[in-house]
């Protein structure tokens, strides 16, 4: 079976699920792909605000759940990309109103359509985490250079590998280089030591993105910032393409000319 | 956002943010979602232009939410010069016949 | 005579006596067995295997309130008897050893869980049929991470690192081939001459039978940078800490 299913989850609220799954959705649609991003979070929705697209929400994947429209009813197309869609979540209900068994068939029905079903999952491991889990194919985990962000991933990443739906693939997402340099935050080779897990993409901090979610221009649009690229380089990496991880200069040149190593 | 770009009318970010916020929040507390507004808009347009002569580009459906309570705002330009008829509806001046036979286009 | 066994999935508790020998009376003494060590059971789940035994459903929900109010829960219960398998199922009790994975109902994760967390040593709990002797051990092979529990009635060896927010709960010694970050409780059932080893010993909590240690956040992160071998273990009623070139001596 081909891996079109893939879910954005970390454990830790706040550390950029929903801007990863609406920035690598958007940029595997620039791809030529055709993608569905599809909110996990009942109740206290996000996806639709982040990519600005807010104000065309006539349905939701409940109303379609629940059989008060067709699925061609609730998605909404994104006119910045080619073939680029959301599904949005219900607003006023909560995580009990979809069981996981009702999220596996709604992915099963977009599979028919889409290349890419990208799932912004809740935070914390309860219902909302288990619903947006239960359909992948693949689950990239997002985390922040910081302890507990780190803390909650690790335990996230052992729940997705007890439902048999490992091996994760990390997203670094907030680096800041310079306080890396200074001693003063995490260091990828720290955060490979504890997660040990493949690292899919390193996100730096970048202004641009506040900018984007205030307009709600997710910023793989507007083309240069260092997060766009970084978000771009995630999307080539997962359909294939072999992208080299930009190592970040963690190390300044006086500590390579010490000879330490990161 | 510089002096120059004020100067040139461009929004800041924030700004736009703020305006999006506004109107997100008050179709969260109706509990309408926003793009069924536009629906609304078009049901009530094809209805009342049945009746009276309307400004359809100045159709205006909004939602309010003051004092815990949401309302469904309507507002609607009338077209002077209107008899009480849409247009495009032919006057049938045809006498009432005794029985009532239903009429083709109605 | 009750019997605390380690398997793959758990723990099994093996509650034999004389055929008449009533189920309450077992289940005192089962009791008195939790009351002497809360520590390792607390939060975990347990299976039992009550022999010949023919047990009624008020039997078994006893069972399960006395283990309730022990924070643990009961998953299973084994028996030859199909009018107590049959009770069993009716209560939603596993009546066999299934393997654990998929997808738990609730957040959390059974103990000992993941697929890889099966023994592969001669020295390791063996699969479901055949009975181990508590003193067998448990051998992991992978990183166990936080959130999950380790718990054997005897020995835990970790090849791996153990995260902050793991717990190893054993009757006997901990070993960690690796880094030792989560919480290590050896002895647990009561044997303070029980130790606790590892590559790198930065652990948020150690216990070993009734003693208790935590040591200071930049202690942790002293003996880390550090990064030598070491054992716990308890003198003079204290938990202590000896580097494994000291240790050889210690150990003669």
């Amino acid at each position: 079976m081909e891996e079109k299913v893939i879910t954005v989850t970390s454990g830790k609220g706040g550390v950029g699920k929903t801007t990863t799954t609406a920035n690598v959705g958007a940029a595997l649609a620039l791809l030529g792909r055709k993608v569905v991003v599809l909110d996990g979070d009942i109740g206290l929705r996000n996806l639709d605000i982040v990519m600005g697209l807010e104000n065309r929400i006539v349905y939701d994947v409940v109303d379609y759940v629940e059989g008060r429209c067709r699925l061609r009813q609730a998605l909404i197309r994104d006119k910045r990309a080619s073939e680029l869609y959301l599904l949005p979540t219900a607003q006023t209900r909560d995580k009990t109103a979809i069981a996981p068994e009702q999220m596996v068939q709604v992915c099963d029905e977009l599979r028919k359509e889409f290349d890419y079903i990208i799932i912004d999952s809740p935070a914390g491991i309860e219902r909302g985490f288990q619903n947006a889990v239960a359909p992948a194919d693949r689950v990239l985990v997002v985390t922040n250079p910081e302890v507990s962000s780190v803390r909650d991933a690790d335990r996230v990443i052992g729940l997705v590998e007890s439902y048999g739906k490992g091996p994760v693939q990390l997203i670094i997402n907030r680096l800041v280089a310079a306080r890396v340099r200074r001693q003063e935050m995490l260091s990828t080779q720290d955060i490979i030591d504890v997660l040990s897990t493949e690292i899919i993409g390193i996100v730096p901090e970048d202004e641009a993105i506040l900018a984007s979610s205030n307009r709600g221009t997710p910023v793989v649009f507007n083309g240069k910032s260092p997060a766009a690229i970084a978000y771009r380089d995630i999307a080539r990496r997962l359909i294939g393409e072999n992208v080299p991880l930009a190592q970040p200069q963690t190390t300044s040149w006086w500590q390579r000319l010490l000879g330490r190593t990161e | 956002m510089n002096f120059v770009e004020r100067l040139l009318g461009k929004r800041s970010s924030a700004e736009t943010a703020k305006q999006r916020l506004q109107l997100v929040l008050v179709h969260d507390r109706a509990e309408i979602p926003p793009g069924v507004l536009a629906l609304i808009k078009d049901d009530i347009v094809a209805v009342i232009s049945q009746r009276v002569n309307i400004d359809r580009e100045q159709v205006v459906v909004s939602v309010t939410h003051e004092d815990q309570a949401s309302r469904l705002v309507v507002d609607i330009p009338l077209l002077s010069g209107s008899d009480g008829r849409a247009p495009g509806r032919s006057l049938n001046n045809a006498p009432r016949s005794s029985r009532r036979t239903p009429s083709a286009s109605s | 005579m009750i019997a605390i066994k380690g398997y793959r999935q758990g723990l099994l508790i093996v509650l034999s006596g004389p055929p008449e020998e009533p189920w309450l009376t077992r289940l005192r003494e089962l009791e008195s067995k939790l009351n002497a060590n809360p520590g390792f059971f607390r939060g975990g789940s347990v299976a039992f295997d009550a022999g010949a035994m023919s047990l009624s459903e008020d039997d078994l929900r006893r069972s399960m309130a006395l283990l309730a109010a022990h924070e643990i829960t009961l998953w299973a219960v084994l028996s030859r008897d199909e009018a107590t398998r049959a009770h069993v199922r009716s209560l939603g009790l596993a009546d066999r050893l299934e393997p654990a994975s998929t997808a738990p109902a609730s957040g959390s994760s059974p103990d000992n869980s993941a697929p890889s967390a099966v023994a592969s040593s001669p020295h390791a709990a063996p699969a479901e049929e055949g009975h181990a002797d508590a003193t067998d051990g448990l051998l992991v092979r992978r990183r166990v991470r936080s959130g999950q529990v380790l718990r054997h009635p005897g020995h835990i060896v970790v090849i791996g690192d153990v995260n902050p927010g793991a717990q190893l709960i054993a009757g006997g010694d901990i070993i960690v081939w690796g880094r030792l970050q989560g919480v290590a409780h050896a002895g647990a059932l009561g044997d303070d001459q029980a130790v606790v080893c590892a590559l790198d010993m930065s652990p948020t909590l150690i216990r070993i039978a009734d003693a208790a240690y935590v040591p200071r956040p930049d202690e942790i992160r002293s003996r880390h940078r550090a990064g030598s071998a070491e054992t716990a273990r308890i003198e003079d009623q204290q938990i202590r800490f000896i580097a494994w070139d000291k240790q050889l001596r210690a150990f003669e």
